[in-house]
């Protein structure tokens, strides 16, 4: 009876340590979609991220920091765990377009182990607020939060 | 352009300078021997010819460089014809509205702008085909922009 006791505590022990390493492997990132304009006002832009399948997942996606791209862009709901998401927004408001360095979007991602994942992204196309092409360039950099609850986050490239 | 049938005398020229030759050739006669004489006049004979053969060749080489140019054409007409016909012909996209070949945020910025302008719109523009163009037809281009089973955007 007593070796029954210490196998059934042997086989809980076990099953409670493997659940806890399941746990552990998944980790939730945020990423900055930023693009540069320079001086060109921008009025479209439309970028992809590509990122590795079979370990992220991307479980949000939300708008940027000006108020013309506060809303979420348009994506692909496929895009969330396909490997590759294509983002896209615009703004006919010429008087709040921005430029220079803008933070267009952010994304969230569940990501399975511990190694920090390869997330790029390029440019598909951009225009100013008039409707020209310009060249655009854009950076991914993880989003990181100071404090549980403080709005104040802090990005690390 | 200089090319050798300009270089070359004309054949009157060719026959002027011939006949001052036999001329003079005709004048001395009586003190050179008639061997010497005959075959002096041979070779101007000969060269003459070869001098008034030589516009003749130059209008040769001329045409063969024209055929080879019109048969060159031919042939780029063909390779063009051909391989158009290989590849399928690509039908036009409706969303495509900038018509640069892909549909992308662009065309659907290019018809909000016109909305919001209140231009004039194409009725190819209606999209989703309820009788006007809108922000609905706009949403339509911005979706097919962003879609990801598509390739090359």
């Amino acid at each position: 009876m007593r070796g029954i006791l210490v196998i059934a505590l042997v086989l809980a022990a076990g099953t409670l340590s493997a659940a806890e390493n399941t746990e552990a492997k998944t980790v939730f990132k945020a990423w900055d979609v930023r693009v540069e304009t320079g001086d060109e006002t921008l009025g479209a832009y439309q970028v992809e991220i590509f990122y590795p399948k079979t370990t992220v997942k991307i479980v949000g996606v939300e708008g940027g920091e000006p108020e013309t791209f506060r809303d979420a862009p348009r994506y692909d709901p496929k895009g969330l765990k396909g490997g590759r998401i294509i983002l896209a927004a615009f703004t006919t408001d010429k008087k709040s377009a921005p430029k220079g360095t803008v933070r267009v979007a952010r994304i969230h991602t569940s990501i399975e182990g511990k190694d920090t994942p390869e997330i790029s992204a390029k440019v598909t196309t951009a225009g100013n607020i008039d409707g020209k092409k310009i060249t655009i360039t854009v950076r991914l950099s993880e989003t990181k939060r100071e404090k549980k609850g403080n709005k104040n986050e802090k990005t690390e490239e | 352009m200089n090319n050798s049938a300009d270089n070359q005398p004309d054949s009157a020229e060719t026959e002027r300078i011939a006949r001052i030759l036999k001329e003079r050739a005709a004048r001395l006669a009586d003190r050179i021997p008639p061997e010497a004489d005959r075959a002096v006049l041979a070779f101007i004979d000969d060269r003459a010819r070869s001098i008034a053969r030589a516009p003749r060749r130059a209008r040769t080489v001329r045409w063969v460089a024209w055929a080879a140019a019109a048969a060159l054409a031919a042939a780029v007409g063909v390779w063009t014809i051909s391989g158009t016909r290989r590849s399928p012909a690509v039908p036009p996209v409706a969303e495509d509205i900038d018509h640069s070949g892909t549909v992308d945020i662009l065309d659907a910025f290019l018809m909000a702008r016109r909305l919001e302008l209140d231009a004039e719109k194409p009725a190819s523009w209606d999209l989703n085909r309820d009788g006007r163009v809108d922000g609905a037809d706009v949403d339509l281009v911005a979706q097919k922009a962003v879609a990801v089973t598509k390739e090359g955007t």
